[in-house]
Protein backbone atom coordinates (compact mmCIF):
# COMPACT_ATOMS: atom_id res chain seq x y z
CA UNK A 1 0.00 0.00 0.00
CA UNK A 2 1.58 3.26 -1.01
CA UNK A 3 1.33 6.00 1.85
CA UNK A 4 2.42 8.72 2.60
CA UNK A 5 6.44 9.88 1.14
CA UNK A 6 8.10 9.48 4.43
CA UNK A 7 10.66 11.72 3.57
CA UNK A 8 9.46 14.48 1.27
CA UNK A 9 12.41 16.43 -0.65
CA UNK A 10 12.96 18.62 -4.29
CA UNK A 11 12.27 16.22 -6.53
CA UNK A 12 9.77 14.23 -4.68
CA UNK A 13 7.63 16.95 -2.32
CA UNK A 14 4.54 16.10 0.13
CA UNK A 15 1.68 14.88 -2.00
CA UNK A 16 -0.47 18.06 -2.55
CA UNK A 17 -3.83 16.09 -3.89
CA UNK A 18 -5.01 12.78 -4.07
CA UNK A 19 -3.93 13.06 -8.23
CA UNK A 20 -0.04 13.19 -6.93
CA UNK A 21 -0.47 10.47 -4.85
CA UNK A 22 -1.82 8.31 -7.29
CA UNK A 23 1.14 9.56 -9.68
CA UNK A 24 3.94 8.56 -7.14
CA UNK A 25 2.43 5.64 -6.83
CA UNK A 26 3.09 4.71 -10.48
CA UNK A 27 6.69 6.21 -11.02
CA UNK A 28 7.59 4.22 -7.49
CA UNK A 29 6.30 1.02 -9.34
CA UNK A 30 8.06 1.67 -12.91
CA UNK A 31 11.08 3.36 -11.12
CA UNK A 32 11.76 0.39 -8.81
CA UNK A 33 10.50 -1.99 -10.97
CA UNK A 34 7.82 -3.57 -8.37
CA UNK A 35 5.58 -6.33 -9.53
CA UNK A 36 3.63 -6.43 -6.91
CA UNK A 37 -0.10 -5.07 -6.77
CA UNK A 38 0.24 -1.58 -5.73
CA UNK A 39 -2.96 -0.16 -4.02
CA UNK A 40 -3.13 4.07 -2.89
CA UNK A 41 -4.53 4.63 0.13
CA UNK A 42 -6.69 8.04 0.57
CA UNK A 43 -5.11 11.58 0.23
CA UNK A 44 -5.79 11.83 4.38
CA UNK A 45 -4.05 8.25 4.93
CA UNK A 46 -7.56 6.64 6.52
CA UNK A 47 -6.52 3.34 6.00
CA UNK A 48 -2.58 3.98 6.71
CA UNK A 49 -3.32 5.76 9.95
CA UNK A 50 -5.77 2.79 10.93
CA UNK A 51 -2.94 0.66 11.13
CA UNK A 52 -0.51 2.62 13.13
CA UNK A 53 0.51 4.76 10.75
CA UNK A 54 4.55 3.65 10.29
CA UNK A 55 6.30 3.88 7.48
CA UNK A 56 6.76 0.49 6.55
CA UNK A 57 4.77 -1.63 8.68
CA UNK A 58 4.16 -5.70 7.39
CA UNK A 59 0.74 -6.73 8.01
CA UNK A 60 -0.60 -11.07 7.24
CA UNK A 61 -3.98 -11.08 7.52
CA UNK A 62 -6.16 -14.33 7.07
CA UNK A 63 -8.82 -15.09 5.32
CA UNK A 64 -11.64 -12.68 6.32
CA UNK A 65 -9.54 -10.49 7.99
CA UNK A 66 -7.91 -12.04 10.89
CA UNK A 67 -4.53 -10.59 12.11
CA UNK A 68 -2.14 -13.26 12.04
CA UNK A 69 1.18 -10.73 11.88
CA UNK A 70 1.77 -6.96 12.37
CA UNK A 71 5.58 -5.77 12.04
CA UNK A 72 6.46 -2.42 12.92
CA UNK A 73 8.96 -2.59 10.09
CA UNK A 74 9.02 -4.97 6.94
CA UNK A 75 11.59 -8.13 7.06
CA UNK A 76 10.83 -10.25 3.21
CA UNK A 77 12.84 -12.84 5.65
CA UNK A 78 10.66 -12.96 8.63
CA UNK A 79 7.19 -12.90 6.17
CA UNK A 80 8.74 -15.62 4.68
CA UNK A 81 9.49 -17.59 7.90
CA UNK A 82 6.16 -16.51 9.04
CA UNK A 83 4.23 -17.70 5.67
CA UNK A 84 6.07 -21.33 5.44
CA UNK A 85 4.76 -22.23 8.77
CA UNK A 86 1.32 -20.73 8.70
CA UNK A 87 1.04 -22.89 5.38
CA UNK A 88 2.24 -25.95 7.50
CA UNK A 89 0.38 -25.72 9.92
CA UNK A 90 -3.35 -25.23 9.26
CA UNK A 91 -5.68 -24.28 11.47
CA UNK A 92 -7.91 -26.57 12.71
CA UNK A 93 -8.69 -28.89 15.66
CA UNK A 94 -5.49 -30.27 15.62
CA UNK A 95 -3.57 -27.01 15.82
CA UNK A 96 -4.71 -24.22 18.09
CA UNK A 97 -3.08 -20.57 17.47
CA UNK A 98 -0.92 -19.52 20.39
CA UNK A 99 -0.12 -15.48 20.30
CA UNK A 100 3.92 -14.56 20.38
CA UNK A 101 5.38 -11.44 20.86
CA UNK A 102 9.22 -10.73 20.22
CA UNK A 103 11.61 -7.74 19.49
CA UNK A 104 13.76 -7.84 16.11
CA UNK A 105 16.81 -5.72 15.17
CA UNK A 106 17.44 -4.12 11.84
CA UNK A 107 19.78 -1.87 9.95
CA UNK A 108 18.96 1.63 9.87
CA UNK A 109 21.01 2.65 7.36
CA UNK A 110 20.40 0.49 4.39
CA UNK A 111 21.90 1.22 1.03
CA UNK A 112 18.41 1.19 -0.56
CA UNK A 113 17.21 4.02 2.12
CA UNK A 114 20.35 6.37 1.24
CA UNK A 115 19.39 6.20 -2.56
CA UNK A 116 15.78 6.50 -1.89
CA UNK A 117 16.53 9.35 0.40
CA UNK A 118 19.18 10.78 -2.46
CA UNK A 119 16.60 9.85 -5.10
CA UNK A 120 13.94 12.41 -3.03
CA UNK A 121 16.76 15.44 -3.18
CA UNK A 122 19.38 16.85 -0.54
CA UNK A 123 16.50 18.53 1.68
CA UNK A 124 14.96 14.85 2.21
CA UNK A 125 19.02 14.14 3.09
CA UNK A 126 19.75 17.22 5.43
CA UNK A 127 16.33 16.52 7.06
CA UNK A 128 16.96 13.21 7.84
CA UNK A 129 20.63 13.67 9.34
CA UNK A 130 19.23 16.50 11.62
CA UNK A 131 16.46 13.60 12.81
CA UNK A 132 19.43 11.62 13.57
CA UNK A 133 20.53 14.59 15.70
CA UNK A 134 17.32 14.52 17.27
CA UNK A 135 17.26 10.86 17.95
CA UNK A 136 20.73 11.64 19.51
CA UNK A 137 19.48 14.03 21.66
CA UNK A 138 16.66 11.87 22.42
CA UNK A 139 19.20 8.81 23.25
CA UNK A 140 21.29 11.65 25.53
CA UNK A 141 18.36 12.74 27.46
CA UNK A 142 16.71 9.18 28.28
CA UNK A 143 20.18 8.26 29.64
CA UNK A 144 20.76 10.72 31.96
CA UNK A 145 16.82 10.19 33.09
CA UNK A 146 18.20 6.65 34.39
CA UNK A 147 21.19 7.62 36.19
CA UNK B 1 -0.99 20.41 2.84
CA UNK B 2 -2.17 18.40 5.63
CA UNK B 3 -0.73 17.38 8.87
CA UNK B 4 -0.86 13.74 7.80
CA UNK B 5 1.36 14.76 4.41
CA UNK B 6 4.12 16.68 6.21
CA UNK B 7 6.59 18.39 4.29
CA UNK B 8 9.55 18.16 6.74
CA UNK B 9 10.50 15.10 7.86
CA UNK B 10 12.67 17.14 10.50
CA UNK B 11 9.95 19.04 12.06
CA UNK B 12 7.60 15.71 12.46
CA UNK B 13 10.44 14.65 14.61
CA UNK B 14 11.00 17.40 16.36
CA UNK B 15 6.92 17.51 17.40
CA UNK B 16 7.35 13.86 18.84
CA UNK B 17 4.90 12.79 15.91
CA UNK B 18 7.47 9.46 15.33
CA UNK B 19 8.01 8.85 19.32
CA UNK B 20 3.78 8.85 18.84
CA UNK B 21 3.36 6.52 16.60
CA UNK B 22 6.39 4.13 16.95
CA UNK B 23 5.24 4.26 20.86
CA UNK B 24 1.13 3.34 20.14
CA UNK B 25 1.89 0.66 17.76
CA UNK B 26 2.40 -2.06 19.90
CA UNK B 27 -0.55 -1.43 21.80
CA UNK B 28 -3.08 -1.40 18.89
CA UNK B 29 -4.52 -4.12 16.92
CA UNK B 30 -2.92 -7.52 17.99
CA UNK B 31 -2.80 -10.72 16.05
CA UNK B 32 -6.39 -12.81 16.71
CA UNK B 33 -8.22 -9.14 15.87
CA UNK B 34 -9.95 -8.05 12.87
CA UNK B 35 -8.03 -6.46 10.93
CA UNK B 36 -9.40 -2.64 9.75
CA UNK B 37 -11.03 -2.15 6.54
CA UNK B 38 -11.21 0.26 3.96
CA UNK B 39 -10.94 1.50 0.49
CA UNK B 40 -7.54 1.38 -2.03
CA UNK B 41 -7.26 2.45 -5.16
CA UNK B 42 -5.77 0.08 -7.34
CA UNK B 43 -2.99 2.31 -9.98
CA UNK B 44 -5.70 1.59 -12.99
CA UNK B 45 -8.10 4.16 -10.76
CA UNK B 46 -9.91 1.00 -9.89
CA UNK B 47 -11.40 1.31 -6.35
CA UNK B 48 -10.90 -2.16 -3.53
CA UNK B 49 -11.87 -2.95 -0.32
CA UNK B 50 -9.63 -4.36 1.78
CA UNK B 51 -12.76 -6.91 2.43
CA UNK B 52 -12.44 -7.99 -1.20
CA UNK B 53 -8.92 -8.71 -1.13
CA UNK B 54 -9.25 -11.19 2.00
CA UNK B 55 -13.01 -12.81 1.56
CA UNK B 56 -11.52 -16.01 -0.13
CA UNK B 57 -7.32 -15.83 0.66
CA UNK B 58 -4.98 -13.97 2.80
CA UNK B 59 -3.26 -10.87 2.31
CA UNK B 60 0.59 -9.51 2.75
CA UNK B 61 -0.28 -5.77 3.31
CA UNK B 62 3.13 -3.82 3.30
CA UNK B 63 3.17 -0.46 3.41
CA UNK B 64 5.73 2.25 1.81
CA UNK B 65 6.69 5.42 0.02
CA UNK B 66 10.00 5.96 -1.87
CA UNK B 67 11.62 5.77 1.16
Amino acid sequence: MYTREAHPGENLPAHATFEDKLAAAARLRDELGISRPILVDDFEGTVHLAYGGLPNMSWVLGRGGLILYKAMWTSAARIGDFLERVQAQPLDLRHAPFHTEQLEVRRRDGQAFTRGLERNGPRAVAEFARAEELWSQRARTARSRRS
Amino acid sequence: MSAYNYENFDAYVEAGEDEREFGAFPNALHAGERAPNGELTQLDGERVRLSDLWRGRGVVLEFGSFT
